[in-house]
């Protein structure tokens, strides 16, 4: 019995790491949740090639700290990434993701102001 | 064997069953004498004993038919055929479950803005929300050539001062090595 339970769920594994979203964190800012958000813009592009994503935030302290600690959760599992501090402060982080074997790049500037400037860029297979 | 049982009397009953007790009947004809006792208006010790020992050989038989390796053969195929069947439930909910949670995003921006059907139409698909409202196509898309720009910028901004970096670390291990 155990044995025949095994088996499905490693094929059903086995199928899912096949081909996947990457499930960032930081896409939640583009469920749509955030569209009549005044303090935000969001900007999305989108061709075969290409898939680029951007959340711009203005004035808004606490939606600052909600994307930052997104994308830190997101940086945990990132190939690489790095931060620009400038006077003590983190100006720019960015970082690499790999996903079906190709390269998301996600970025994540500060302003003064609480301002801040997220993007998700990569191959449009790479969001599949 | 109807007939017989006519014909039998209390007596020939009686050395049948005595016979039975001592196990000195063949199976067969113990078969017999279950079927004449079953027809039998007679009654004596003898004839309850035989009857109560019959009854508890079939209740042992019954017993055993139950723990048959056949039926319990059975019975384990119907158990390992459920349970697989339950697996496969239980792993088929979880997928849809997974995959609309997960799909949430993609699925809402397919829905709302029709995202990917133009892919095959038109090379390019511009989106923007700004102050709260969606701009209209042309805004849009000068909009997300800005946040492009902007993207881009940061972009190389991040692989200068990754060289940066690397010519900072070759220059100090030169210094090292001098």
């Amino acid at each position: 019995m155990k044995r025949y339970i095994i088996i499905i769920i490693s094929l059903f594994v086995g199928l899912i790491a096949m081909a996947k979203p990457p499930h960032l964190n930081v896409e939640k800012l583009f469920d749509g949740s955030y569209n009549a958000d005044k303090s935000v813009s969001i900007h999305i592009s989108k061709s075969k090639e290409k898939y680029t994503r951007g959340f711009t935030v203005t004035n808004n302290a606490s939606l600052v700290k909600k994307v930052t600690s997104l994308f830190k959760k997101d940086t945990e599992r990132a190939e690489n990434s790095q931060d620009i501090i400038e006077n003590g402060g983190v100006v720019y982080s960015w970082m690499t993701i790999l996903n079906n074997n190709r390269e998301i790049k996600i970025g994540l500037s500060y302003s003064p102001g609480n301002v801040c400037y997220l993007f998700i860029t990569g191959p449009t297979e790479a969001f599949k | 064997m109807k007939d017989n049982t006519n014909i039998l009397t209390l007596q020939d009953i009686e050395e049948l069953c005595r016979l039975y007790l001592d196990c000195q009947l063949s199976v067969l004809q113990e078969k017999e004498l279950e079927y004449v006792l079953l027809n039998t208006s007679y009654s004596s010790p003898v004839i309850d004993e035989a009857k109560e020992s019959m009854m508890a050989e079939s209740l042992l038989s019954l017993k055993d038919l139950k723990r048959s390796p056949r039926n319990k053969a059975k019975f384990t195929w119907v158990k390992n055929l459920s349970g697989i069947a339950a697996s496969l439930t239980i792993i088929f909910l979880f997928s849809i479950f997974i995959g609309n949670k997960l799909g949430n995003d993609e699925a809402y921006l397919a829905e709302k803005h029709s995202l990917y059907t133009p892919d095959d139409q038109v090379d390019e698909v511009f989106i923007a929300y700004e102050g709260g409202k969606r701009l209209d196509p042309k805004d849009a898309e000068e909009a997300v050539s800005e946040s492009l720009k902007k993207a881009e910028y940061l972009m190389a901004l991040a692989t200068a001062k990754e060289k940066e970096m690397e010519l900072k670390q070759e220059y100090l291990i030169s210094l090292m090595t001098e």
